[in-house]
């Protein structure tokens, strides 16, 4: 026996009392799991006023009402617009419209005292069960076409917003062209300029030379004494005419091999050479200038380096320029000349005991006129452009050169050459 | 033309840069802003039909004064061109979504700026 587990509303709209109780009698609860509440009213005006006040899970309409006849009965209920299963109950002389009634909304008819209490019973359970399918559907269905208006509305918000993105792209796209186009006339511009000053200074210092030749010459025949005897005052003065004449030279020279580099244009004769012997020729000629005379000028060599390949006239440049430094700053001291052997390079310093530099002048001392504030430039005689020169040949050898000071006891410039990988096959190291 | 431009920018030989070169192009009637707050004030009482705005401005920058002329006049207010020395996708987005109608780099000669002016102001 089946255990009862559910309880219907059901709204009975029959006027007849006779037929209330056999509808009763085929609805009554035994041998069942439906078990049914009836609200019975006799006229439609009471159904339609009960329908509006309560829910019903079926709706049972007899169509002859006292208020109402035939298919209106029907019309008036689902005029409601309930949602509610209606099965319509008609009397033998309303078989006609039955067919008419189920066109209008009803769910299913059953005609008077020919039904048995199965077929009612079955009836108002598919009715229920429809209605539940029906319901489930409409959800599903409100439910998808309430996530295709959301998707919908995502999506034109998305549009939206990648054509401002697009909008935005387009204009900065624009602007950073416009802003390269400038910026590409203004380097070309500058480019002009610098030709124009490269090509103006070699120039100048193309027609500065030969009239500085003329006079150096002039002061040599006149110190010589060809051109008649001079006493010493005279002499006094053509020698400070003399060495301002060569510093004027020197810084000519500087200024065309600076040139030379900015432009590209210096040329480096790139050959194997040894260390040692490049170094001991700086040594000797330098160890009989006068200003090394008063200082303890010394050469350290390290034996067996190999050898390297370099520019032999600018390395010796270079360690002119490096030792005639440290001649400007060494009064009584000493100055040493040293080669080290490197890993796949060979160095060689020039250190000094001198007055030494002071921490915040080291990074101006490999510019260009970075002579420092307080030095004597007319007491060193230095254009201003050795170490920057210097620089410049050890990068173009791929070397490396820098400075270490203490302010006070000394300096000492130290420079790395490289050996290439085939040149150090050939020459093993001892 | 008789259209009146309203110009915010804290910088003034910017601002009067831009002023020569409206002039050039044929537009007389200028007002001029140093700042986002004066900039909104003049873009409600002077009536421009066109306001030019930098985005860097002491105080409220140009993205706000765009925000703030669109919530007083809504879409029927005064054109915006947003001009800017630093060109940013992310600022030309703000821009626009603040209700600015174009975004102009400030270049040397002001070209893009007065296209801009020219094609919103037909």
């Amino acid at each position: 026996m089946k255990t009862i587990n559910v309880l219907l509303n059901v709204l009975l709209a029959e006027d007849d009392p006779d037929d209330v109780r056999l509808a009763k009698l085929a609805l009554s609860p035994f041998g069942s799991n439906m078990c049914f509440n009836f609200k019975v009213v006799g006229t439609l005006y009471s159904a339609i006023e009960c329908l509006k006040t309560e829910n019903f899970d079926v709706v049972l309409l007899d169509l002859g009402l006292p208020d109402s006849k035939g298919m209106q009965t029907l019309k008036k209920v689902r005029g409601l617009g309930l949602q509610s299963p209606i099965i319509v109950i008609a009397g033998l002389e309303d078989e006609a419209v039955v067919l008419q009634a189920i066109n209008e909304g009803a769910f299913d008819y059953l005609i008077k005292g020919r039904f048995y209490k199965d077929e009612l019973r079955r009836t108002i359970h598919y009715a229920i069960e429809h209605k539940k399918i029906e319901d489930a559907l409409r959800k599903a269905h409100d439910e998808l076409e309430g996530q295709v208006e959301q998707r919908t509305a995502e999506l034109a918000k998305s549009k939206q917003e990648l054509e401002i993105q697009a909008w935005g792209l387009k204009k900065a796209n624009k602007g950073i062209r416009i802003l390269y186009k400038e910026l590409e006339e203004k380097d070309k511009r500058i480019q002009e300029l610098g030709k124009i000053k490269s090509d103006f200074v070699s120039h100048v210092s193309h027609e500065l030379r030969i009239p500085m030749a003329a006079i150096k010459e002039s002061i040599n025949i006149v110190l010589d004494g060809v051109a008649g005897k001079i006493n010493n005052q005279q002499r006094k003065f053509l020698d400070i005419a003399k060495r301002n004449v060569n510093r004027l030279v020197r810084l000519i020279n500087n200024v065309l091999d600076f040139q030379k580099f900015e432009s590209g244009k210096m040329q480096f004769d790139m050959q194997l050479n040894d260390i040692n012997e490049v170094v001991t020729d700086v040594y000797k000629t330098m160890a009989i200038s006068p200003n090394c005379r008063e200082v303890d000028f010394s050469l350290k060599l390290e034996d067996n380096l190999p050898k390297v390949r370099f520019d032999r006239d600018k390395i010796i440049q270079v360690l002119t320029n490096l030792v005639s430094n440290a001649t400007k700053f060494v009064d009584k001291g000493n100055i040493t000349v040293a080669t080290s052997r490197a890993e796949n390079a060979v160095g060689v310093s020039v250190s000094d005991t001198g007055c030494g530099i002071r921490k915040e002048d080291l990074p101006k001392l490999f510019q260009k006129f970075g002579q420092l504030a307080e030095g004597n430039n007319s007491k060193t005689g230095g254009t201003g452009l050795g170490l920057a020169i210097s620089k410049e040949i050890i990068k173009q050898h791929k070397g490396r050169i820098w400075v270490e000071s203490e302010f006070g006891k000394g300096t000492t410039f130290r420079i790395i050459l490289p050996c290439s990988k085939t040149d150090s096959l050939l020459n093993p190291k001892s | 033309m008789g259209k009146k431009i309203l110009v915010i920018d804290d910088n003034e030989p910017d601002r009067n840069l831009v002023k020569i070169f409206l002039n050039e192009a044929g537009f007389e009637q200028i007002v001029m802003a140093e700042t986002g707050e004066e900039g909104a004030k003049k873009a409600e009482s002077d009536k421009p039909d066109l306001v030019i705005t930098d985005t860097l401005l002491p105080g409220i920058d140009g993205f706000e004064v765009c925000r703030r002329i669109r919530e007083y006049h809504g879409r029927n207010g005064p054109k915006i061109i947003v001009i800017t020395g630093v060109i940013d996708a992310i600022d030309a987005v703000k821009a626009r979504k603040m209700g600015a109608d174009d975004y102009c780099v400030k270049n040397r000669d002001l070209s893009d700026l007065i296209k801009a002016v020219k094609d919103l102001c037909q």
